[in-house]
């Protein structure tokens, strides 16, 4: 912890996640237009421009595309963070099962993940959103479908180095019962890995989402949602470039912050890596 | 293991692969939605109507009977006709297959050229300006998604500077006046072979957006990983002794390092453009780019059940088949590599 706080970039990420939190958690009171930042159109202030008003802009709805950034602050975190608790839900129990029984159900385990490995995953959870039905909620259990291998593997792998070591067969052997073995000896193994992967995976998570919804399979309108507002300002990008651009360059900082996090947390687990 | 029987085992992952992908949407697409006739003939159908789709889809026969038919069906080559562009998928799927790979080819050779130039300028460089500001382009390429990329050019290049088209693969005119024959369906190669020069600048000039937006992912990890192996390289005994004997940094990298950076830069580009290929998917859409990731959104919107399958299928099979060409090019160029 102390080796990640020294890193100053991976500082600056902690830094702007915390405040896209915050933000994300005083939207009612911190965007200009709360009733507008919640989908409510203003028909009469359509396509302003960035101004005194409306720092941002308004969008083609008259919404205020500030208030709009402040609410969609909400989502991507969420998200991520549903997303990657759903698969370490499914994946950590089935990797452990994997490789602490090992034999036939770690052969059929490991089939399974090779297959869910083998093809870009954003694109399965493109097709299941599709036949599913588009919404916030269905892409989180599309997007832990199509995730979850990851980390069934990880945790098989330290499952079974842990396994073996000497102090675990020391503990079996005088008659400890597996799931105390599991759970005192094994778990705590994987949770330092399992953390460092996870928050690296978090930018990509929350990208993918944002993808989905902008191609109008995750949030529907009129959420305020970063990949939607960048969907539904893209007619409109030469004449009222404010709309997609704003939203956009959110999304960048707060990817760029979960990037900067995860690298740190790489650099500080790992003192081979280098800077 | 030998190189047949790797191939082999590879092959019969991507089987399984097409075989998991075809199983989960058909549960998915069959036994979620509660009545999948009513889905497919719409919502204002009459019983009737939806009766005769039932029949016709097969869906009074048990599930196990209708996966059974299914499977054979896409054995078979019949792949469904599509509900909008009333064709059958796989004809779709080969019209526009061909210019997404264009679009992903241009854009791994512009990616592989700007990262392998910055990642070098960076490490002989090390600490310079020069370095810094090429890993900040790193990553910024890293975490832009393609698709946020797609729409900054387009605001930065059609509206602030309008330099380029905002959307489509070749100006109207052009592409009457100068019709391009279809050979690979590639426009650019076909423009090329049949000497086609006026199409050939104009689908060229239409590219560049796209391909820029495609290209920035791969070309900030390429700079990464050749800014790595190359500090690694220059850290060992033998390029100490050249600095030793008053060579220069900048010359040790473009004499000696340069080759022991390539077996892992060459793995990098192989990865990503597995990458690329997803990632081309949305800038299509951005820039109204007719490619297989537009044809999959369209009917994505459209409930156009067959070419979502379709397409899953065909992408899935290519990104397999790339992973599985990349990895016997790094085992042909680097002898150490074990294939397992």
């Amino acid at each position: 912890m102390r080796l990640l706080f020294s890193d100053r970039l991976a500082c600056v990420g902690v830094a702007l996640i915390v405040v896209v939190l915050m933000v994300g958690l005083l939207a009612p009171y911190l965007a200009p237009y709360p009733e507008q930042g919640r989908g409510q159109s203003n028909l009469t202030e359509r396509f302003e421009a960035p101004n005194g008003q409306h720092l941002l802009g308004t969008d083609n709805y008259g919404r205020d595309v500030l208030s709009r950034i402040i609410y969609g602050a909400r989502i991507p975190l969420v998200m991520g963070g549903a997303v990657l608790i759903g698969c370490l839900g499914v994946g950590v129990p089935l990797g452990g099962v994997a490789g602490y029984y090992g034999g036939r159900v770690d052969e059929a385990i490991m089939r399974v993940t090779d297959v869910f490995l083998a093809f870009p995953s954003v694109l399965l959870a493109i097709a299941l959103v599709a036949f599913i039905g588009p919404s916030l909620k269905n892409t989180a259990i599309a997007l832990i479908i199509c995730w979850w291998p990851w980390y069934a593997r990880l945790v098989r792998g330290i499952t079974v180095s842990t396994r073996t070591r000497q102090y675990v067969e020391s503990a079996r052997v005088s008659g400890v019962s597996n799931l105390t073995v599991v759970r005192r000896h094994i778990l705590p193994a994987t949770i330092g890995p399992v953390v460092v992967s996870a928050s690296l995976d978090l930018g990509a998570v929350i990208i993918s989402a944002a993808a989905l919804s902008f191609i109008g399979l995750g949030a529907q309108p009129p959420t305020a949602e970063w990949g939607l507002m960048m969907n539904e300002g893209r007619p409109y990008i030469l004449d009222a470039w404010w709309i997609a651009t704003f939203p956009a360059l959110a999304m960048f900082v707060l990817v760029l912050s979960t990037n900067l996090l995860g690298d740190g947390l790489r650099d500080a687990l790992d003192p081979r890596s280098i800077r | 293991m030998s190189v047949s029987t790797y191939v082999a085992r590879r092959l019969l992952l991507l089987f399984l692969v097409l075989f998991g992908i075809a199983t989960i949407t058909f549960f998915v697409a069959r036994v979620i939605p509660s009545d999948p006739a009513a889905t497919y003939v719409g919502g204002l159908a009459r019983k009737d109507q939806i009766e005769t789709a039932r029949e016709k889809l097969g869906l009074n026969e048990p599930l196990p009977v209708q996966f059974g038919i299914y499977l054979r069906d896409l054995l078979t080559g019949d792949w469904g006709t599509s509900l909008v562009s009333k064709r059958p998928v796989l004809e779709d799927i080969a019209h526009f297959l061909p210019v997404s790979f264009q679009l992903v080819f241009l854009a791994m050779a512009v990616a592989s050229v700007v990262g392998f130039i910055l990642g070098a300028l960076s490490a002989a460089k090390k600490g310079s300006v020069i370095d810094h500001g090429s890993r900040l382009a790193a990553v910024v390429g890293v975490s832009l998604p393609a698709f946020v990329i797609a729409l900054l050019l387009q605001v930065l290049f059609c509206h602030v500077v309008p330099l380029f088209p905002i959307a489509g693969k070749i100006q109207v005119a052009v592409a009457d006046q100068y019709p391009i024959r279809t050979i690979t369906g590639m426009d650019l190669l076909d423009a090329l072979l049949t000497a086609n020069w006026s199409a050939f600048a104009s689908v060229l000039y239409y590219a560049v957006l796209p391909v820029l937006a495609v290209a920035a992912y791969p070309a900030g990890v390429i700079q990464r990983m050749t800014r790595a192996t190359l500090t690694e390289t220059l850290e060992l005994e033998y390029v100490r002794m050249h600095r030793a004997m008053g060579l220069s940094r900048s010359s040790i990298v473009s004499r000696f390092a340069m080759k022991n950076a390539l077996g892992p830069v060459i793995t990098t580009i192989g990865t990503t453009f597995a990458a690329a290929l997803v990632g081309a998917f949305l800038v299509e859409i951005v820039f109204s780019y007719p490619g297989i990731g537009s044809y999959l959104v369209s009917g994505i919107m459209a409930m156009d059940y067959p070419v979502i399958v379709g397409t899953t299928l065909v992408v899935s099979a290519i990104y397999v088949c790339v992973n599985l060409l990349v990895d016997l090019c790094i085992a042909w160029l680097d002898h150490r590599v074990i294939l397992q």
